[in-house]
Parts: C-alpha cells; sequence; structure tokens
C-alpha cells in the first residue's frame, strides 16, 4: 500500500461497526484539517476585509476592531461580526514592562529641564532589593551645566506636613545637551547591571551604598531647582494613571474554541448515574492577542515579482508556502508604538498581511475591460537635441513567452533599461527615465511620466491622462530653439497674447505665470482652472503664445 | 476629376460638453474661411445647456441644434448629417481648437471624385508639441496606432472620429456612421474601412492641424461592454473567416464577449455583414497588403 507521507486520517464506516465518539469526531476533524490546508495552499492566508483597528482616544490600551474575516496562517478562519473593543493593557504590561506613574498634564513646564518619568515605588513592589529601579528621568531642553543642580522630592505627601528632601545633586561640571534624556536612580552604578541604553545615568548611592531607598509614594512630587535655589520644575505623579513603557506591540486575532452546552453523559463503569456532563457543542470563534513580537509568519516575504514571473510564466517551480507553527496561527491586525510620553502611534497596515478573494481580483481585472479605449498616443514627433545614449546591450532572442500580465501596483522607478516583455499593467504612478522598451501590450491607467524614450512596439492601452511627452510637470515642456525664441519668450508679457487682457494676466501671475514662455507651457488644464475658461480656450490661447515666441524663417 | 467643394457642414455630436462646446463653434466660426459655413450641434441629451448658449450666443442662422437622447455617437453623427446641406460634412469633436486656415486644405482634398475622407493632423491640447495624422492597426488586436505626420497628403488606412471631414455624397452612398455601433468606440474606425472597401479613399491631409482636448474622463458613461460590442461588431461587418478567427481570439478574455456575441447576433449584425460583403469592391485582403497591416 502507497504511503505518500499525507497525514491526513479520515474514518471508514463499515456494516454493524461499533462506532465511539473518536470515529465521528476523526470526520469533523479530517474535514476540518483538508480546508485548512486548502486554505493554506490556495488562497493563502491574511485579512480578507475589514477588521481595521482604532485606538481609543482617551485610553491608549483600548484598541476597537471592526467587523471582518480573515484566514489564519494553519488556514483556519476567523469571523468578527460586530464591532468589539478589545483591553490591551494585561498584554502591554507583558510585552512593554510595568507601566509608570504618569506626571499630572499641567505640571508637564517648558523651563530649562522637564521631568518627564519616574518609577516610584510601584504599589507592592520592595525596591530595596532592586534600588536601580527607582528613578526620575529629565530631559534637557537647552545645553546646560547642571553642577550644582539639586532633584527634591516630597516626604508625607498629601498631608499637612509635606515637605520637600534632597534627592540628588549633579556633580560639578555634569553638561547635559538640549534634547538629552537623563536618569538619577536610587542605586548605585555598581549594582546596575543593565542599564538602559541612549540614556545617561546618575545614581544617588554613594561610597559603600548599595542604594538610597527616597522616592516613598506615588502621590509625591519631584522637583528640580538651580543650585540658587531657583526651581525649575516640578511634577507630582499620579498613581491612578499609568503610563506605557515605550515599545511595540502587535495586536493580533486567533482562532479560539470553546466547548459548550454541558449536557448529561453516562457515567463509565459502573458509577451511578446524574452528575456527569460532557460538552456537546464547540463554540468557534477568535480571541484577541496582544503579542510583543511579530510572529515568524508575517515575516516571511512575499516572492518578488521577477520570481513572480517566472512562475506565471511556466519558469520556475512553485515553492509551497514555509509551513507555520503550531503556535504561529494569529494575524496581526495593527502594530501600536508607545512612545516616552505615552503617545500611542498604531498602524493597522503595515504589518498586515491582506489576502484578497477572488471577486476583488476579478473585479480589478474588469476594471482593464470597462475602460473605454484611451485617444491613442501618437508616435513619438521628431526631437529637438536629444541628450546621447549610451550603447545598449544585444539583448538575447526573447523566447515566446505566454501572455500572462504583469501587476505593477506600487509606484515603480525605472531606472535602468528595461524590457518588458509581457502585458504589463502599471496601475500607479510610475516613473519611466531609462531607454524603455515595453513590446507587449501596456496598460497605464495612472499619470505615467515618462521623460526618455520609450518605444512602445505593441498596443498600449493608456486610460488615464498619461500621453507620453517629454515633459513630467508644469513648466517642463521644452520648446525647439530653433523655432521657438525662448528668451523672448520670458521677456514678453502674458498681456502680449492675443485674448488675455489685464484681468486675465493678473489672474496668471498670481498663479506664477508671469510670460509668454510660462503661459505657453502652463498645463492646459492648470491654465483652465485659473483664468475660468475652457481647455479649447486655453488651447488657442497658448497657440498663439508659440506662434509669438516663433522665429521667423 | 475635381468638384471643388463649395459648403460644409461642421457637425458636433455633443453630450454635457460645456464651454468647451461654446468655444469649439466659436474657433470654428471664426477660422474656417471663406467657405459657406453651417454649424450643426447634434445634442445628445445634454443638460448643461451649452448647446442652446452656443446657439444664443452665435445666432440660429449660424448654428443650428438637432436633438436626440442616448444616440451615442455614431447617431448623433448621422443625426446632425441627415439635417446638413454643405457638400461636405465635418465631422468634429466638440472640445476641439481649430485654428485659422483648418478647413481649406480638407476641402481641397474632398474635391477628387474618389475622395471619401480626409482627416487632419492632430495635436494634444495638453501638449501641443505633439502631431500625429492617420491611424492604422498593428495586429488582430486592433488596436489604434497613431501614424507620423508626412509631408504631403496621402492614403491612410484610418482617421479619429474627433476631425472627420466626407464628401456628403459619398457619406450618404455607404450608409453614414453604423447606426448599429452603441455609445462610443470604433465606429469612426468602422466608417473608414468601409469608404476603402466601397471604392472611396481616405486620405490625411498634414495641412489641416486640429488640437484635440484628450480627456481623463468620458463626460457621460461609457460601458465597457459596449465598446467591445463595437470593436466586435466591427469585425463581424467586415472581416472573413480567418481574420475574424484571429480578431475573436483577443477578445476571448473578455467575459463580456459572451454579451457581446449575443447582441451581435439578435441586432442583426449578420444581416448587415452580408450586404456589406454583397456591396463591397474591394476585399480585406487588399486592405491589409496595402496598408501591411499583419491581421
Amino acid at each position: 500500500m502507497a504511503n505518500n507521507g499525507t497525514t491526513l486520517l479520515r474514518p471508514r464506516y463499515f456494516d454493524r461497526q461499533q462506532l465511539r465518539a473518536d470515529d465521528l469526531n476523526l470526520g469533523q476533524s479530517y474535514l476540518r484539517e483538508r480546508l485548512r490546508r486548502h486554505n493554506r495552499h490556495l488562497h493563502g492566508w491574511g485579512v480578507v476585509c475589514g477588521l481595521q483597528v482604532t485606538l481609543n482616544p482617551d485610553d491608549p490600551y483600548r484598541a476597537q476592531i471592526q467587523p471582518g474575516y480573515a484566514v489564519t496562517p494553519l488556514g483556519d478562519e476567523v469571523e468578527v461580526a460586530a464591532p468589539v473593543t478589545f483591553d490591551m493593557t494585561a498584554g502591554a504590561a507583558l510585552c512593554l514592562g510595568e507601566h509608570l506613574p504618569c506626571p499630572h498634564p499641567e505640571d508637564i513646564g517648558s523651563g530649562e529641564v522637564n521631568i518627564i518619568r519616574a518609577n516610584i515605588d510601584p504599589p507592592g513592589k520592595d525596591v530595596r532589593t532592586a534600588y536601580n529601579e527607582e528613578w526620575v528621568e529629565l530631559r534637557a531642553n537647552e545645553d546646560l551645566n547642571l553642577g550644582g543642580w539639586q532633584v527634591f522630592h516630597t516626604i508625607r505627601a498629601g498631608t499637612q506636613s509635606e515637605e520637600y528632601r534632597r534627592y540628588y545633586t549633579f556633580p560639578g561640571g555634569t553638561t547635559v545637551v538640549a534634547g538629552e534624556i537623563f536618569r538619577v536612580h536610587s542605586g548605585a552604578v555598581a549594582q546596575h547591571a543593565d542599564p538602559e541604553p541612549g540614556l545617561r545615568h546618575f545614581y544617588v548611592a554613594t561610597g559603600g551604598q548599595v542604594g538610597n531607598w527616597r522616592l516613598n509614594n506615588n502621590q509625591e512630587r519631584i522637583q528640580l531647582r538651580t543650585p540658587e535655589g531657583r526651581v525649575v520644575a516640578t511634577v507630582r505623579f499620579r498613581g491612578d494613571v499609568l503610563a506605557p513603557q515605550p515599545g511595540t506591540i502587535y495586536l493580533a486575532i486567533c482562532p479560539h474554541d470553546e466547548t459548550i452546552c454541558p449536557t448529561p453523559a453516562l457515567p463509565a463503569d459502573c458509577a451511578p448515574p446524574g452528575g456527569t456532563y460532557e460538552f456537546s457543542r464547540v463554540r468557534e470563534g477568535h480571541a484577541f492577542a496582544v503579542l510583543c513580537d511579530l510572529p515568524p509568519s508575517h515575516g516571511q516575504p512575499l516572492p518578488d515579482c521577477e520570481t513572480l514571473e517566472a512562475i506565471i510564466c511556466g519558469q520556475a517551480h512553485v515553492p509551497c508556502p514555509p509551513a507555520a507553527g503550531a503556535d504561529d496561527n494569529c494575524v496581526v491586525l495593527a502594530t501600536i508604538t508607545y512612545d516616552r510620553e505615552g503617545e500611542a502611534t498604531i498602524d493597522d497596515l503595515a504589518d498586515r498581511r491582506q489576502l484578497l478573494s477572488e471577486a476583488l481580483m476579478l473585479a480589478y481585472a474588469r476594471c482593464r475591460c470597462e475602460e473605454p479605449p484611451p485617444p491613442t498616443r501618437p508616435t513619438l514627433p521628431t526631437l529637438p537635441t536629444l541628450p546621447t545614449f549610451p550603447t545598449l546591450p544585444t539583448l538575447p532572442t526573447i523566447p515566446t513567452l505566454p501572455t500572462a500580465p504583469t501587476f505593477i501596483t506600487t509606484p515603480t522607478f525605472i531606472t535602468r533599461p528595461t524590457l518588458i516583455t509581457q502585458p504589463t499593467f502599471i496601475t500607479t504612478p510610475t516613473f519611466i527615465t531609462q531607454p524603455t522598451f515595453i513590446t507587449r501590450p501596456t496598460f497605464l491607467t495612472d499619470p505615467t511620466f515618462i521623460t526618455r524614450p520609450t518605444f512602445f512596439t505593441e498596443p498600449t492601452f493608456i486610460t488615464q491622462p498619461t500621453f507620453p511627452s517629454f515633459f513630467t510637470g508644469p513648466g517642463d515642456i521644452i520648446f525647439d530653439a530653433n523655432e521657438f525664441d525662448l528668451d523672448r519668450g520670458a521677456i514678453l508679457p502674458v498681456s502680449e497674447i492675443t485674448g488675455i487682457g489685464p484681468v486675465r494676466e493678473g489672474l496668471l501671475r498670481d498663479a506664477g505665470i508671469a510670460n509668454v514662455l510660462a503661459f505657453a507651457t502652463m498645463p492646459a488644464t492648470d491654465a483652465a482652472a485659473v483664468l475660468g475658461v475652457s481647455e479649447v480656450r486655453v488651447a488657442e490661447w497658448q497657440t498663439n503664445a508659440m506662434d509669438a515666441m516663433r522665429r521667423t524663417p | 476629376m475635381t468638384t471643388p467643394m463649395r459648403s460644409a457642414s461642421v457637425i458636433l455630436p455633443a453630450h454635457d460638453e460645456g464651454d468647451n462646446l461654446v468655444d469649439t463653434v466659436d474657433c470654428v466660426l471664426r477660422h474656417s474661411g471663406d467657405v459657406a459655413l453651417e454649424v450643426i450641434i447634434a445634442d445628445d441629451g445634454s443638460t448643461d445647456g451649452s448647446p442652446e448658449r452656443a446657439r444664443a450666443r452665435f445666432g440660429p442662422d449660424r448654428v443650428t441644434v438637432v436633438r436626440g437622447e442616448g444616440l451615442g455617437v455614431a447617431r448623433a453623427r448621422n443625426l446632425g448629417a441627415a439635417a446638413a446641406t454643405g457638400e461636405a460634412l465635418v465631422f468634429l469633436d466638440a472640445h476641439c481648437y481649430v485654428p485659422d486656415g483648418w478647413l481649406a486644405p480638407l476641402l481641397e482634398i474632398l474635391a477628387g471624385a474618389r475622395a471619401g475622407m480626409a482627416g487632419p493632423a492632430f495635436s494634444n491640447i495638453h501638449d501641443p508639441r505633439m502631431r500625429a495624422c492617420g491611424i492604422t492597426w498593428q495586429d488582430a488586436g486592433l488596436e489604434n496606432v497613431w501614424l507620423p505626420v508626412t509631408a504631403g497628403p496621402g492614403h491612410v488606412p484610418f482617421h479619429i472620429g474627433a476631425c472627420q471631414a466626407v464628401r456628403a455624397d459619398a457619406f450618404r452612398d455607404v450608409g453614414g456612421y453604423d447606426e448599429g455601433m452603441t455609445r462610443w468606440g470604433h465606429e469612426d474606425i468602422e466608417l473608414c474601412l468601409r469608404f476603402w472597401l466601397f471604392g472611396y479613399e481616405v486620405f490625411a491631409q498634414p495641412a489641416s492641424l486640429v488640437y484635440h482636448l484628450f480627456r481623463q474622463r468620458h463626460p457621460y458613461a461609457v460601458d465597457g461592454r459596449q465598446v467591445l460590442y463595437n470593436r466586435l461588431r466591427l469585425m463581424l461587418l467586415h472581416f472573413d473567416a480567418d481574420r475574424l478567427e484571429r480578431g475573436l481570439a483577443h477578445l476571448l478574455p473578455y467575459q463580456e464577449l459572451s454579451w457581446g456575441l449575443a447582441r451581435a447576433y439578435a441586432d442583426g449584425t449578420t444581416r448587415c455583414r452580408e450586404a456589406n460583403f454583397a456591396r463591397r469592391h474591394r476585399d480585406m485582403d487588399w486592405f491589409c497588403a496595402s496598408f501591411g497591416m499583419a491581421i
């Protein structure tokens, strides 16, 4: 019996078979595994639709997820039927560390130095075993000599006998630069095993001390004074609002099965009936998770366009998608980054893998069919002096290839001589700045800037205003200096053009068009908008402008 | 034998062309020289009042408006032609700038008895340096490819409908624009092909220049199925079996092909094909060989 190594197992029923739950469950799991395998190989994985993520403006830890549907790396389906809010606090703390007390916003000043963060005796934590975990963080707003400056904290905070005590004095000669962040620890440098990089660290403990536990509770004030006693900054730290540690987390959706519907079951062996239940249903659902790192599946790059073209054109084998680990079965929906000030930025596209449905791809392909054939592009006119191009290498004979289309869907810069030998869909702005040979039907559906000779030797569908022409933007039309007196054009006022009187001259001047040459090279649509006339009228005036510059033979 | 054209009707099909229509009419009236001229706006259901503005501005004795609804460009042009009295009919898009002296060279060509159509050199309002004159096909995909401007007039396979000047008698002899063509697309090419196959000639006249506004979007809805249908119809009307097979092969990727084929058979395209084949003096072999088309 052949064994091709498949791991799928399905039940085989026969007459008078004694069936057990395992047999019936095997039938289910077989189908589920088949579907997973089908999804993985034939569809891929990712977000199919929806599942947009936003953050609560008042709480950067609460995310709202919109309804949607996704397929996980192992091929499971997950669906969110209605908008849902998810609290990421616990997950973020696990990834980024405990949260810190937050300064009162009104206390954040704009003096020479700001007190921006502090880790003050987290409730329940005994910092005497780790003095350096207690600290005050400051940021210099200008270059300063901090020698003799002092950090104070209050004792008996929140009581009538609250008073300031000195926490730390900066040594003489301590200088900081604008923007520098530095931290004063309650411990000693010798006990600081893993100082946070990118910061400058100072230590309260001196001599043989291992620490000097000063900061007492989370209602105290921290104050910075100059040697003369001038208060530079005072901050109260709140214990009820905690600032997140800086860092990045990933919000993901995962499949989640929940057994439900307890049903009375017969007891095993000879146990008396009653009291035995089994769950008779599994609710297939989803769960959200906060991930500290991007899962390995999300870091696997998709084949590049060159590889894809070789595959589609039958020149390369199709690689199987890399298998995801059993614990890598979530789909990242959003990447959330917290900065030092507690500001959160969310990006629900950058690390998200999208899986496009066939309907969407078909609709996209149909876009190419439904657009009417455009006015075709004239062949290139005789040019004025062309730059000298290097001799192009002789290209090898191109074999007849299947006419499978190439999709260029991101802004593309063709900066080397390029041979496009398949029908090509260029659907985003494309810059062709080197000699380009396009020898198959090419669809340019977005503005295309062609600044070098481009050879279209096959029919070309240009469905957007993509007249290949030798200018890339306003003012870049270059007239032949042999035919047109450009110097004269640059001097002649636009009022010299028949039909453009003082009022229109003023409108053009406001638009930065002050002379005949500038007007002649102005895009017709722009001129029409500025002057409030039709493009046909603009064409007449621009023709007059050209005539005004034309050299007499 | 030549017969100078003494009168010309400039026919502009229009649907919501706005100020471009008014200014196109203005240019035509100012720059067409001394020939007896009438301007006919074939209004295909405009809602922006531009045909009425043009007529009011230039006067009903100079500008005539004939109205239809949902005609499409082919039938709109025919509607205008039916109202025209000129010896030459000049079909012009309503978003063109025609410079002084544009018309006379076209009429000069049409003086020849075998001339069916004359077309100008085109430029692009967005880039007035561009020049091209005439259209050809390169392969059975039937995509239009511009031809370069030549030193003097000469034969070309096709002209785009943005400006097609025809002898009125020849136009009526060949039956005008094919009324089976839907809204937009290929009706201009089909007329040129019919002129050639029915024994007339199509000329490029580079001494005439028309600036055309090549637009990003039509001011009216254009259904891609209908454009495909027009191309299909053109092939069915004129192509022999082998060419038809090669042409259809290019349309196979489009799922709207079935829609187009069903409509073509339902609306009598095959009867028109039979009539064309019976009438024509030249066939596609001659046409393709004459213009070096590998179709």
